[in-house]
């Protein structure tokens, strides 16, 4: 994907020109693009508000999967965008424009880009959700934009390939974009700041704008604060083990804004930075502000002000050159660019040691993928043995679970081994997943999917028949409550995450709890039997004993001695369809 | 292995965050206030939203100082009380602490009871304190560390501003157990403050810091967490000048605070390792000085002494290791099975060796044995978790294994011996004793009730995992009786022994299998010494093949 440099510069203008629209949005159809320019605002209640969970129907793919981390964003900036969604136009005219085969562009600048990159995400959610799906990818442009969401807002991000669409520009010196790395909301100084903001964007000849008394206090304070963030950011990439200060922090409470995307930065010389990696930039948006001096400090402080509005002298001529970047770089890519980064940029040793951490944390996920990637071979052998094990338990007319529960012959032996041998692999895996110390994507890897399915159909009712055979359900309860493993758990969340199917809609791998327990239950008293809703769980599993017998993922359970039979036989109420699929 | 040294960035974490600034108000606040009282230590408390801070200021410090430098052991006479209070950390022997301290502590023991009392120990504790305020800061701290369930609430955070060293290696020792316990103590050091280095080459160097040390210069700060280094660089960098007494830390971090936002104007050798240079900058930042070595060796000493600290302080992964344990474990279960199938038991297809599978056993158990006693050793060493040498999971694990184990060592030490009569009796490998303890000592771990033994009797193990020595020694007992060498009574014990543990359903049902030792050798053998008349439970219980109802959990 190349983004000429003249979508860059038409983005700008439109952006800027937003500012002055009294409209929600500004549409621009040239040629080849439609481009949607949100206006910003100089209101406090419109910047600064508490950060909230993301909207989960609005935007379902913000979250991490297997761990259950929702993204946060900033409260005002997804009110706005829903406010823009629901009440005007936008939705229409994006309709249109893509029938035209139009590259869409959202772009803002200021607090106009926060809407613009939620405008587009809304829009790579929407494509996802069609069927098929929409190929064609939007590009989101923002100049001079605050930050929007915390970490996991930029990990599901990455994970669904969407960071790619995404690019920030920022002039070296501009506060906005490190202005939520340092808490605002309780500060009147800010109101000060954005009527200063205000007073720019009117100005026709920015040389006579004079920055407010407060801007050197001001800038210092975020300054710190961001401080706080990335030394805390960087204390974790280079693997501090001390204690001290993770509790410290839960104290301290920096921000959890991050940066996400592909930013690029001028350098103040004429020069540009491009980094995509999100830990990096969040270090180069401190140490690319760090003064050198008291003086230098109160320079700074002033540009940090003016230059939030200086992006077509400070950093579009410079840019004469396409953007090429398809976040798929390579590690030596990656660092490559982390170096460029701190050698353009002058940065401090401290700083380049942060940016080299960055680098060095990504290449650790990516040896760990290739770690895990290397078991692919043993997981696959083990699937393998365990398959032949069903198919022969099948030749005798009896289900694997049955014949595992019953441990009665070498090959149930043999199965519980390759069961072992299997979970401590995958517990490797999650063990990684739960650090985030896999790369980002990697819960959207198809092969891994494919292979977590797999897995998780063929092995687990070995687990659940492991787990009723010594009746654990009688000291720890059923095993859907407090007993079911992880390396179950993730993979899927991310199969119904990556097939679109409602959250908990593919638990045929644990079909045989269900069962295990229904049949407990039946043997108690009614109040129980009420209590835990029998009637109601008994009826859903046959429903779904229908839909997985015509997928095929649960067969053995439907020869005629097996465990589900024999209980379903002595069941009450029947659902007949399921006689059909009984093999007698 | 790692590639960079924290200590910078850990200093600016806590630099930047307002909480230095905030305990030291809290601290003078407190001086202030009680000005015309003369009592010698005084607090405050100050219950916040998220924490609760106590801030402790001692006065007079210099003389207290002066005269009690020297070290008091807690098996003294001297502090009982006190000392008995920390008696958790000195486990393993007794520990000593600074003189002017433990007396300081001792004299207001009462009133710091009713303190900790009062203290709200549901939201997490910062205690603070000034030079001899902060050693009682950090005892009360070390306190708390007993008292505190650490599963409800985090662990506290002893936050001192120019304290002295107050204990010996031993004291270290102890809270380097855990590194959560080390990790609750931070120690701020001014360049310009003499009193935390008072005692550094006091007692011949008797005194070891303990937890984590940020030093301060004019040209900034930097944690470090390596005992031998801290000592080092306290010496290394104390001010040439007429040292300040009485150093205001609001200032040295104001002024840090804002030299944090700065670029050091130093640069660093990139031709090194990234870790080397963070080393560089971090004794600039410090302003180390040393005029007998050369900064390259210095430089380099310190990265090696702290990358063999951080990878002693690493927590081994050991759950990959008790994944390969579980299919060891499995293939035993297995053994197990096929020799039930035959009629004998494990125990005595073991010990027959006769087919390439038992042979193939002794492989696995050498490797379990290997393992746990790996495992038990260390847990001692450096304990899992607070409190307890095995995580929950390990223990249940670790008593399985030594239920399907044990049998087979006995097993193994019975056929070495091969009926020799003399009377050496079978010796336990100790990390069986050790996992037996602990099993007992841990509040977590729950014992099984007659009603679930019942019910999964058929695969359960024999909770006596030396039941099989007794029965070689009954097996002996009665080639004694008949030669007349013994009476019947120690056997009859034997015989109520295994009654009691089949009433408990304690006992696997294995034991009855028509070929096991314990059927074929010793049931047999003493019904014959017993002769026909002979009745008791256990004769009433075989003879009637009660057994068949026991493995059904109907007995």
């Amino acid at each position: 994907m190349a983004v000429k440099e003249e979508i860059v510069s038409k983005a700008f203008s439109e952006a800027m020109g937003a500012h002055r629209s009294r409209n929600e949005f500004v549409e621009k159809i040239t040629s080849s693009e439609a481009i949607f320019s949100f206006p910003g605002s100089w209101s406090f209640e419109d910047w600064c508000s508490e950060e909230a969970k993301i909207d989960s129907a609005l935007f379902p793919s913000l979250r991490s999967l297997g761990n259950k981390h929702c993204a946060v964003v900033n409260k005002a900036f997804q009110d706005r965008f829903k406010l823009v969604a629901e009440n005007s136009q936008l939705r229409k005219r994006v309709e249109e424009a893509v029938q035209k085969n139009k590259q869409i562009v959202f772009t803002g600048h200021s607090s106009g880009g926060p809407i613009a990159v939620l405008a587009a995400i809304w829009f790579l959610e929407d494509s996802a959700k069609r069927d098929p799906p929409r190929r064609i990818g939007p590009l989101c442009l923002t100049f001079g934009s605050p930050l929007v969401g915390n970490h996991i807002f930029s990990h599901a991000l990455r994970r669904e390939n969407w960071s790619r669409y995404f690019i920030h520009f920022a002039t070296r010196y501009d506060i906005v974009p490190r202005i939520f790395l340092a808490p605002l909301s309780s500060k009147p100084q800010f109101q000060q700041i954005l009527d200063s903001f205000k007073s720019q964007s009117v100005l026709t000849n920015l040389g006579s704008y004079e920055p407010p008394s407060i801007a050197y206090e001001f800038f210092k304070d975020v300054m710190s604060n961001a401080l706080t963030v990335t030394s805390h950011a960087a204390c974790k990439l280079m693997e501090s083990s001390n204690l001290l200060f993770e509790t410290m922090t839960s104290f301290i409470k920096p921000s959890s804004y991050r940066p996400f995307g592909t930013y690029i930065f001028s350098n103040g010389n004429g020069k540009l930075v491009t980094l995509n990696n999100a830990d990096a930039v969040l270090q180069l948006l401190f140490y690319s502000c760090q003064p050198s001096s008291e003086e230098d400090g109160k320079e700074i402080a002033k540009k940090s002000l003016t230059e939030h509005f200086a992006y077509n002298n400070e950093l579009l001529q410079s840019l004469k050159e396409p953007i090429v970047l398809d976040g798929k770089e390579s590690a030596d890519a990656c660092n490559d660019m982390i170096n460029k980064a701190a050698e353009d940029m002058g940065l401090s040793a401290r700083g380049r040691l942060c940016l080299l951490a960055a680098g060095e944390l990504d290449s650790q996920k990516r040896k760990n993928k290739e770690k895990m990637d290397s078991k692919k071979g043993q997981i696959e052998r083990a699937l393998k043995d365990v398959e032949n094990y069903k198919n022969k338990c099948a030749a005798h007319k009896v289900g694997y679970y049955d014949s595992f529960k019953r441990q009665k012959n070498e090959d149930d032996f043999k199965a519980n081994v390759k069961r072992l041998e299997l979970a401590g692999i995958l517990d490797e895996m999650i063990e990684m997943l739960k650090g985030y110390k896999l790369p980002d994507q990697f819960e959207g890897l198809k092969e891994w999917i494919d292979i977590g399915t797999r897995y998780r159909r063929l092995i687990e009712p070995l687990d659940i028949a492991n787990y009723y055979r010594h009746s654990k359900d009688e000291d720890t309860g059923p095993y859907m409550v407090g007993a079911r493993p992880k390396r179950y758990r993730y993979p899927q969340a991310w199969r119904e995450h990556a097939e679109k199917m409602p959250e908990g809609s593919s638990g045929e791998s644990c079909f045989w709890a269900e069962v295990e327990d229904l049949r407990t239950l039946m043997k108690k008293s009614p109040e129980e039997q009420t209590k835990f809703k029998f009637e109601s769980r008994t009826w859903d599993i046959q429903n779904n004993v229908v839909r997985w017998g015509k997928e095929r993922v649960i067969q053995d359970a439907f020869f005629g001695d097996s465990t589900f039979v024999k209980w379903w036989e002595s069941l009450p109420n029947k659902l007949p369809e399921i006689e059909q699929l009984v093999i007698r | 292995m790692k590639l960079f040294s924290t200590g910078l960035e850990q200093a600016n974490l806590v630099m930047t965050s307002n909480i230095l600034e905030f305990l030291w108000k809290k601290i003078s606040e407190c001086s202030n206030a009680h000005q015309q009282l003369s009592s010698s230590l005084r607090w405050v408390t100050d219950e916040q939203k998220e924490f609760t801070v106590v801030a402790f200021v001692a006065c007079s410090t210099e003389n207290q100082l002066l005269e009690g430098a020297d070290l008091v052991s807690s098996l003294s006479s001297t502090a009982k009380e006190s000392f008995a209070l920390f008696k958790f950390l000195g486990k393993k022997g007794g520990f000593a602490i600074n003189r002017a301290a433990i007396t300081l502590f001792h004299q207001n023991l009462q009133q710091l009871s009713q303190l900790k009392d009062k203290i709200n120990l549901s939201k997490p504790i910062i205690v603070t304190g000034h030079a001899l305020g902060g050693s009682i800061a950090s005892l009360f701290t070390l306190w708390l560390l007993e008292i505190v369930d650490f599963s409800k609430t985090k662990h506290p955070i002893c936050i001192t501003f120019g304290s002295p060293l107050i204990g010996d290696s031993h004291l270290q020792k102890a809270l380097f157990q855990y590194s959560s316990w080390n990790s609750c103590f931070l120690h701020v050091v001014s360049n310009n403050d003499p009193i935390p280095r008072k005692f550094i080459n006091h007692n011949a160097n008797a005194y070891k810091p303990f937890g984590t040390f940020l030093l301060c210069s004019n040209s900034g700060c930097s944690c470090f967490e390596e005992p031998k280094s801290i000592l080092e660089l306290l010496a290394a960098t104390a001010s040439d000048g007429s040292p300040n007494q009485g150093v205001d830390y609001e200032n040295v971090v104001k002024h840090l605070k804002h030299k944090a936002l700065f670029k050091n104007v130093s640069e660093a050798d990139w031709a090194t390792t990234p870790y080397t240079v963070g080393i560089v900058t971090q004794l600039s930042v410090i302003e180390y000085k040393n005029d007998n070595e050369n900064i390259t060796a210095v430089v380099d000493r310190m990265e090696k002494q702290e990358k063999k600290y951080l990878i002693g302080k690493r927590t081994v992964k050991p759950d990959k290791k008790l994944n390969e344990a579980k299919i060891n474990m499995a293939k035993l279960e297995w053994y197990k099975k096929t020799s039930k199938d035959k009629n004998i038991g494990y125990y005595d297809t073991y010990k027959s060796k006769m087919f390439m599978s038992d042979i193939n056993v002794e492989e696995i158990v050498k490797r379990l044995l290997n393992h746990w006693t790996d495992v038990v050793e260390e847990a001692d060493q450096k304990p899992q978790e607070e409190g307890a040498s095995l995580r929950t999971r390990w223990l249940y694990a670790g008593i399985t294994y030594k239920k399907m184990v044990e049998p087979l060592c006995i097993a193994d030490f019975y056929n070495d011996r091969k009926d020799c009569l003399d009377s050496e009796v079978y010796k336990r490998f100790p990390h069986f004793i050790r996992l037996e303890q602990l099993y007992k000592e841990s509040e977590k771990t729950k014992g099984s009730t007659l009603d679930e033994r019942k019910r999964n009797i058929s695969h359960n193990l024999t909770e006596d995992s030396c039941f099989w020595a007794r029965v070689e020694e009954a097996i002996i007992l009665c080639e004694l009786l008949k030669e007349k060498k013994t009476s019947a009574e120690e056997l009859k014990k034997f015989e109520e022994y295994v009654m009691g543990l089949v009433r408990e359903y304690k006992v696997s049902p294995e034991i009855f299998l028509k070929r096991s030792s314990f059927m074929k050798r010793w049931w047999e053998k003493y019904k014959e010494a017993m002769g026909r008349s002979y009745s008791s439970p256990l004769t009433e219980f075989i003879t009637n093949r009660k057994d068949k109802d026991y493995e059904e959990g109907k007995f």
